[in-house]
């Protein structure tokens, strides 16, 4: 028994006091190296957003009772004539007796210059330019848009008793391009009997002349011009006081087909500045933009965002995402079909060699280019009411170097 | 600087070398010794009187993490001589998550025996008294928290990332206690102690509710209930939004002998505790025991600072319709965003008592006499704090002669490790009776060197429990016939 009492505290002691030695670790070449690379998600933005919160309705920006857009762009007085301002085909001139000398008419009376001798008379307008201000924009854009039902109201009035024939030009330009409107001539109404003048409107639009193709060629200017002929044997004084004066209202429904039309413009790389703000390439190991949208708009988005040397002349690096918002299904008249609206998402990836590059890139080009649901097949109409509903959120790896 | 990295390094050490469940004395349990009652009031040692002097009588330390090993965070590199940690980029960091529980907790417990007295009374009853000095921390990191910090929020998509598990308590408290034990018959013996709680300082943290949902949507949803209580020499610094200014240590008062004295012998942090214990003996070789132990809680009123935040936040990202329609800036509207999350989480200062309960023990036991001085024996003991708990399971091989000599070697399930190997030795000589008892024993050391120093570390500890110290003992007169491992005093 004290035998086995003996070893049992034997092996308690050698518990105790025997020991070895496992590892040495020299604390003198402890690396301080230390690093993370932990992955963040985070919704970054969101919004539910209705395009009346784009853009407010205005003079220009009109929604109609049933929240369809139109933009309409108001011209007063396009053309201002009275009858002094005519002249006939034969010579220019101002109306008076020595106008009708020259020709070797008879001048009859102040009241009765040219009794029984029919001529056409001519005015011209004062030529006018409509400037969309957008060119600085439009400079950006390339791309087929077609706008499908523009039209113009020639607001117009007329104390000319005799009838008059108005030729009403327009011509569209952008770049070098030019569009006429080839609108075909077109009567004027006259004041009935016993009444001292008319006010009346003409319609310009797609069935009458080329107007759709002005706007669908997004005009930077549009010239106006035109003439009025009156065909009279009877020039007196109520012929020289009479007044034909008119204003423009340049109506565009927002109904259209876009086809890979692209918005694109270069900034400066913001990502290389130097400063507390700055993002550095060293800090992400990646980068990822999740895009979460419910969009009623039938207008998709791709967008691209390349790195670009300018000394080079080169692109050095490029992240695409294609249908980052996808558009939405559309009925027959071109109308959102809002209950078939489904959630997309879209992931954008910048890539390790993306952030690589940053440094060698002093510009930065996005392009943005717009579809609208089914291409050229169709028209589709924007209404005030459409909203976007999304969110965009971060996946980030970060690079943290703890040294 | 070099001396501040030995200090870092050396602290890191003692925090990281330890992984530790249950922290207890097993090994005692089953020694002849006066300390053993502090473990089961029912239990008591052979001799007829014993008396501890402050701080010789015993030094019990705890110092306990169940998540890190030293080789955890320290590692050889692979081609190279350095050292490198689990940061380092040559080191896959998913190896050290592998490693994380879902609550990982820090445990130190350190107490001193100020003054300790145990006598017979009459055949079989045994009082005894202690006044110990205490000082216990808890600290539960939840797992989710480490994952957050190393791996990010994206493994937790669509999950909630649960922090309700963070605690932490640190308590230093004096306990007076005084209790007895009994034969009621000759088969059981039941022992009771009543203990005085006097707290000297103290925080903790109360968390009802803290955790962080990560939608699917990446939008995130923060809720917190959350409180910090503190009692003692704490000053809050509020600013003018009733923000946390500063949190600073009132250190001055210890400048004087009556600033100490009032900090070390307030008695307006009272608290009651007990514990309880028998034992039984089924037949003349079979003994089963059973204690709770450490029943009980403070009440902190002295010095009190309570720093309370609830509320639920939900971040979706910054919303950009203000922006479109031009009604915001997005700096605006971030600035927003960051007013409203500060707003939401706006820590409110009151100064109301708190209470905090001691983390509690059950004990279940069994021994085995397989002569009349040997014997083996099992014992369970499970420890309760808040709504953990930990649970160990040792088996004991045990020595005693009279308290001449008393030893006993253990072999501890716990923590999912089963290479606990503890050991406990207690001799007399004299009066003077003086132990020694660990519960895990480092077999392998690694060697640590830092700077020109050499320092010894167990290259795996799972528990780190040493209990020393001296009595003076008097009496040790041992009944016939008495099988018990604890030597009854006729």
């Amino acid at each position: 028994m004290l035998r086995r009492i003996f070893l049992f505290i034997s092996i308690v002691m050698i518990l105790f006091t025997i020991s070895c030695i496992k590892e040495t670790y020299d604390m003198n070449k402890l690396s301080e190296e230390a690093h993370l690379a932990p992955t963040f998600a985070i919704s970054a933005v969101k919004g539910n957003i209705l395009f009346s919160d784009i853009v407010e309705q205005s003079d220009t920006v009109v929604f109609d009772e049933d929240n369809f857009i139109k933009l309409i762009f108001h011209e007063d007085s396009v053309f201002y004539l009275k009858g002094s301002d005519f002249h006939t085909s034969l010579k220019a001139g101002k109306l008076n007796e020595s106008y009708f000398d020259k020709l070797g008419l008879n001048y009859l009376s102040p009241d009765n210059y040219s009794k029984g001798v029919a001529l056409k008379y001519v005015a011209d307008f004062k030529p006018e330019t409509f400037d969309s201000d957008i060119e600085d924009i439009l400079s950006h854009i390339e791309g087929t848009i077609l706008i499908s039902d523009p039209s113009i109201r020639l607001n117009y009035k007329n104390s000319f008793t005799d009838s008059i024939e108005m030729t009403f030009n327009a011509r569209g330009k952008r770049d070098n391009n030019t569009v006429d409107l080839n609108l075909a001539p077109f009567q004027i109404t006259s004041p009935g009997s016993g009444k001292k003048d008319t006010a009346d409107v003409f319609i310009i639009n797609k069935l009458n002349s080329s107007l759709p193709e002005i706007a669908s060629m997004l005009p930077e200017k549009i010239d106006f011009s035109g003439t009025a002929t009156v065909t009279t044997s009877l020039v007196n004084s109520q012929f020289l006081q009479s007044r034909i004066y008119g204003s423009v209202e340049i109506e565009i429904p927002l109904e259209f087909r876009m086809q890979n039309l692209q918005f694109a413009d270069t900034v400066d790389n913001f990502l290389d500045e130097d400063g507390d703000d700055a993002v550095s390439s060293q800090d992400f190991e990646s980068l990822s933009v999740i895009i979460n949208a419910k969009n009623e708009f039938p207008l998709a988005v791709s967008v691209e965002m390349s790195l670009f040397d300018s000394k080079e002349d080169s692109v050095i690096s490029t992240v695409a995402a294609n249908d980052i918002i996808h558009s939405a299904p559309v009925d027959s008249n071109g109308k959102t079909r809002i209950n078939e609206v489904t959630e997309t998402t879209t992931k954008i990836e910048f890539t390790e060699e993306f952030f690589n590059s940053i440094e060698k890139a002093d510009k930065i080009i996005f392009t943005f280019t717009f579809n609208t649901t089914g291409n050229t097949s169709q028209n589709v109409k924007i209404y005030s009411d459409y909203k976007i509903d999304f969110t965009a959120a971060m996946v980030l790896k970060a690079n943290i170097n703890l040294k | 600087m070099k001396g501040e990295r030995k200090y870092i390094l050396s602290l890191l050490l003692v925090l990281m070398v330890t992984r530790v469940s249950a922290q207890n004395s097993q090994i005692l349990y089953y020694m002849n010794l006066p300390q053993n009652h502090l473990v089961n009031p029912a239990l008591r040692s052979s001799n007829s009187l014993y008396i501890g002097l402050p701080v010789l009588s015993g030094i019990n330390m705890n110092i306990n993490n169940n998540f890190v090993n030293f080789s955890d965070v320290f590692m050889k590199a692979e081609s190279s001589d350095s050292i490198i940690t689990f940061l380092h980029p040559d080191y896959d960091v998913d190896d050290f998550i592998d490693k994380i529980y879902d609550k990982n907790s820090l445990e130190p417990e350190i107490a001193v025996q100020l003054f300790g007295l145990g006598f017979s009374v009459g055949k079989s009853s045994y009082v005894f008294l202690d006044i110990t000095e205490r000082v216990d921390g808890n600290t539960v990191i939840p797992g989710n928290l480490l994952k957050l910090v190393l791996k990010g929020n994206e493994q937790f998509i669509g999950d909630k990332i649960d922090l309700s598990s963070l605690r932490g308590d640190l308590k230093y408290y004096r306990e007076i206690g005084l209790g007895f034990s009994k034969d009621f018959s000759d088969k059981l013996r039941i022992g009771i102690k009543g203990k005085l709680l006097f707290g000297i300082a103290g925080a903790s943290i109360d968390n009802r509710l803290l955790g962080i949902t990560v939608n699917e949507d990446y939008s995130h949803t923060f809720d917190a209930d959350l409180a910090v209580n503190i009692s003692g020499p704490v000053k809050v610094i509020m600013d003018e939004n009733q923000d946390i200014k500063s949190i600073d240590i009132d250190d001055e008062r210890f400048n004087t002998g009556s600033g100490i004295e009032d900090f070390l012998l307030s008695n307006k942090n009272m608290g009651l505790g007990f514990d309880i214990g028998a034992t039984y003996n089924i037949s003349e070789k079979l003994m089963v025991s059973a204690a709770i132990t450490d029943i009980g809680y403070i009440r902190w009123k002295k010095e009190i600072t309570n720093l309370k935040s609830k509320n639920q936040f939900e971040f979706s990202g910054l919303n950009m319709v203000d922006v479109v329609n031009r009604t915001k800036t997005f700096d605006e509207v971030a600035d927003d965003m960051l007013d409203s999350l500060k707003n939401a989480f706006k820590v409110s200062r009151t100064s109301k008592p708190f209470t905090t309960w001691l983390p509690y023990g059950i004990t279940l036991g069994g021994s085995y006499n397989l002569t009349d001085k040997f014997s083996v024996g099992l014992l369970s003991y499970s420890r309760i704090i808040g709504r953990q708990i930990r649970e160990s399971l040792t088996l004991s091989a045990n020595v005693n002669l009279g308290n001449s000599l008393s030893t006993s070697l253990g072999y501890t399930f716990a923590n999912h490790r089963v290479d606990n190997i503890g050991a406990g030795l207690a001799f007399r000589a004299g009066f003077f009776q003086f132990y020694m008892l660990a519960d895990r024993i480092p077999i392998m050391w690694n060697k640590v060197i830092i700077d020109d120093s050499t320092i010894p570390l167990p290259s795996c500890w799972n528990t780190v429990n040493l209990r020393l110290g001296m009595n003076i003992v008097f009496g040790n007169k041992v009944r016939e016939k008495n099988d018990k491992p604890m030597i009854l005093v006729e």
